[in-house]
């Protein structure tokens, strides 16, 4: 273990000194490290030649500067400088010096075999270092590779996905890089950075590949005088992506190249696997959906037969049978009124449901003042007043919130409805509005006998209900969910608790329109 | 023999049309109901009504359409008849040309208010006579000539803006008053768009002017829409 552990260090080591000297000698070309490497070792041998040390230390001299020319200068450096070591030797230190000629008939074997050494070594190391070359760029490339998906995994969503991609490799070949993506259904792609859409030619060509099946071929283009390279990231036929990468200089670099390619590898499993997650999700809503919307009929159909049967029923009391009381019929047609108006509380409901869940109203909705909302719809539920003691605790500044009036209106007639049906005759139910930061809060309190343990679980969903004290009234477990579509709608929220002295206090917190806008309200001229 | 004012109802839906004329007749109107926007058209030209009843939402003509082509003229009342959640339509109804709009479903009774409204509009134009100096509504008592606003006998303290705004909600008395027309009396045809501003004075009004907030009584929200000041 421990002599492993010497060896790497040792390599490592090793592998850093030559690393060192690669860089530092790296500038310099091949030519001159071996005309150099074979200088130096004929100096040092013309040195030695006079301190009379013999020829065959010599030969090992040139074999050193050999070995060394083709660690630093590669293969065909060793090459020529074994050729040269032999003709240098000859000319230099064999009899008669100075001349190609050579006299005694040994030296017919010291060059072949010095040439022979020369060459295998020159060869050997050569490959050895191309080997060192290979492990190192392997190396770099699994580094690459982690990184980048590392940088990937992080993000969640398409649109993370693609900045993160962007910014990883930018960082990487420190060069400018932007990403084009899919952005949800619409033909539109999602651009990193933002200013790379304002360049119109790459914002064209970038999407127009985007739209085309993948193929993996880059495309070049010349923008204000810069050369661009628009690589598409794909999977299969689709692609998913469109990279765009800014080249300064003339070409890319190798080591560049290949941080391009890890990228596009991890960028491409980044989305398919995004693009999987969306679309198993879109068919758990979709089920889900179709799930409420089998529910949400049955329902109905069995809710819209009671009143109907009321109404029927009634009316044909009224018109068949002569000999009914005054008092009696008086009775049959305020069932006929009352019923109706239920339905008509049904139908709006039920409008309203559609239209909160279609669209985000905090986007689209006018700014409005909740109090006047709250007013509007106390003033539509006159009735309320013939059973309950109803309270209004206003604020003294008015609270603006973006929102789509009638359904805001819908909410607090549904809560005030259901307070109404869960709390005996003569209850007392309190309604205000109140500021806590940025948000608004309706609170709807009331002193009746508040939620089971099971209704604070599940009030708010769909079809359920709790018996409602009042027996004529009906409910179908929809007024709640419903406000809370229309809370989340507005981008606020809806709970429900019980109050320690008693009763059920439902809170609807809604955000609160730029609050800024009521400085600047100028009131009138003085009054002359 | 007393006059009995002539009612266009115009409406495609039967059940609706039946009930409104007959609501209409025991009263002391006289009644022409149509039952589409081209009928309503030429029924109008030819009988001159006192009052045009009209639903939005006919099925050969946009209503809208239909309220800025009477409007060329005549100037008798058009109430028009919508669904809840239409308040989009309803205010441009209003900008249109149209007094007042009721919301389907309503009652007897709130039809019957319309049109008296209405009426009593287009009686105080057509004679020229000037606006009364006095206002009263239940215990809201507004006297324009000494600029004074009093509840229940006590003096409602206002701010000259808010003074300005009872002054044109009791103009136009009973009768819905959208924002943007409140805005451009108020403050001036030159206003900027943010109807922000009436939102916040007429929250504050209402806090001086309703004795309970939980009925409003006075100065009713029309959700979406604008303001009505009650007066009967």
């Amino acid at each position: 273990m421990r002599c492993l552990y010497l060896f790497q260090q040792l390599r490592y080591v090793l592998n850093a000194g030559l690393n060192f000297l690669r860089r530092t000698v790296g500038p310099l070309n091949q030519a001159t490290i071996t005309l150099l490497s074979l200088g130096l070792a004929t100096s040092l041998a013309l040195g030695f030649r006079s301190v009379g040390i013999t020829e065959s230390s010599i030969v090992l001299l040139y074999l050193l500067s050999v070995v060394i020319a083709s660690v630093l200068a590669g293969r065909i450096s060793g090459i020529v400088a074994s050729l040269v070591a032999v003709v240098l030797f000859n000319f230099l230190f064999t009899e008669p010096r100075f001349t190609f000629v050579v006299s005694d008939p040994q030296y017919l074997v010291t060059f072949p075999v010095l040439l022979i050494v020369a060459l295998i070594s020159s060869e050997l190391t050569g490959r050895i270092r191309k080997q060192a070359e290979e492990a190192q760029r392997r190396e770099f490339l699994t580094k690459q590779l982690y990184e980048s998906s590392r940088a990937l995994l992080g993000a969640q969503g398409q649109e993370d996905v693609a900045v993160a991609a962007a910014n990883h490799l930018s960082g990487l070949i420190e060069q400018f890089v932007g990403c084009f993506v899919h952005k949800g259904v619409r033909d539109l792609p999602f651009i990193t950075p933002e200013e790379l859409a304002d360049i119109e030619e790459i914002h064209e060509k970038a999407s127009a590949l985007l739209r085309q099946p993948y193929s993996p071929v880059s495309t070049k283009l010349t923008v204000l005088n810069s050369p661009w390279m628009l690589t598409p990231v794909g999977v299969h036929d689709r692609t998913l992506a469109v990279l765009a990468i800014r080249i300064r200089g003339d070409e890319l670099s190798p080591v560049d190249r290949e941080s391009i390619r890890a990228v596009v590898v991890q960028l491409a499993l980044a989305l398919d696997r995004e693009e999987m997650s969306r679309r198993e999700q879109n068919a758990r809503i979709e089920t889900e959906r179709e799930r409420l919307r089998a529910n949400l009929l049955q329902s109905i159909s069995h809710d819209l037969r009671s009143p109907l049967t009321a109404i029927v029923g009634s009316a044909s009391a009224i018109l068949e049978e002569n000999r009914i009381s005054e008092t009696t019929r008086l009775e049959l047609i305020r069932t006929i009124r009352d019923d109706a108006r239920w339905l008509t509380g049904l139908v709006e409901n039920l409008l309203s449901l559609t239209r909160a869940e279609a669209k985000s109203v905090q986007f689209s909705g006018n700014v409005d003042i909740l109090e006047d909302i709250l007013s509007s719809a106390l003033g539509r539920i006159e009735h309320i007043h013939e059973t309950h003691t109803i309270e209004v605790n206003l604020p003294s500044e008015p609270s603006f919130v973006q929102m789509d009036s009638g359904l805001m209106e819908q909410l607090i007639l549904n809560l005030l409805g259901n307070a109404v049906q869960h709390t005996p005759k003569g209850s007392r139910i309190a309604i205000g509005i109140r500021r806590e930061a940025d948000r608004a809060l309706v609170t709807v309190e009331d002193n009746g006998p508040g939620l089971s343990e099971r209704a604070l679980e599940h009030a708010f969903e769909r079809f359920y209900t709790e018996r409602a004290i009042a027996d004529a009234q009906r409910g179908m477990g929809l007024g709640l969910s419903i406000c809370r579509s229309i809370a989340e709608a507005h981008g606020g929220t809806i709970s429900v608790h019980n109050k320690p002295e008693g009763g059920a206090c439902f809170v609807v917190r809604v955000p609160v329109y730029d609050a800024e806008l009521l400085n600047e309200v100028p009131d009138g001229t003085e009054q002359s | 023999m007393k006059y009995k004012p002539l009612v266009l109802v115009v409406e495609d839906d039967t059940p609706i049309r039946r009930f409104m004329v007959a609501g209409l007749s025991t009263q002391d109107y006289r009644v022409i109901d149509v039952e589409s926007a081209a009928s309503g058209v030429s029924q109008a030209a030819s009988h001159a009504p006192d009052i045009i009843i009209l639903d939005l939402g006919l099925p050969d003509r946009d209503g809208i359409d239909v309220i800025r082509e009477l409007r060329v003229w005549t100037q008798a009342p058009i109430i028009v008849v919508s669904a809840r959640g239409q308040e989009r339509s309803k205010v441009e109804a209003l900008d249109a040309g149209a007094d007042d709009y009721l919301t389907k479903p309503f009652g007897v009774a709130e039809l019957l208010a319309r049109i008296r409204v209405a009426l009593r509009h287009l009686a105080r134009s057509s004679l020229g006579m000037s606006e009364s100096a006095e206002f009263r509504a239940g215990d809201l008592l507004v006297n324009l000539n000494n600029r004074e606003v009093t509840m229940r006998g006590e003096k409602v303290h206002l701010t000259p803006t808010e003074y300005r705004i009872v002054t044109v909600l009791v103009r136009y008395a009973g009768k819905v008053v959208t924002h943007q027309l409140l805005l451009t009396e108020v403050w001036g045809p030159e206003s900027s768009s943010e109807t922000q501003y009436v939102r916040v004075f007429m929250a504050n009004l209402r806090r001086k002017l309703e004795p309970d907030p939980a009925r409003p009584r006075y100065l009713l929200t029309e959700a979406g829409v604008g303001y009505r000041l009650m007066d009967e």
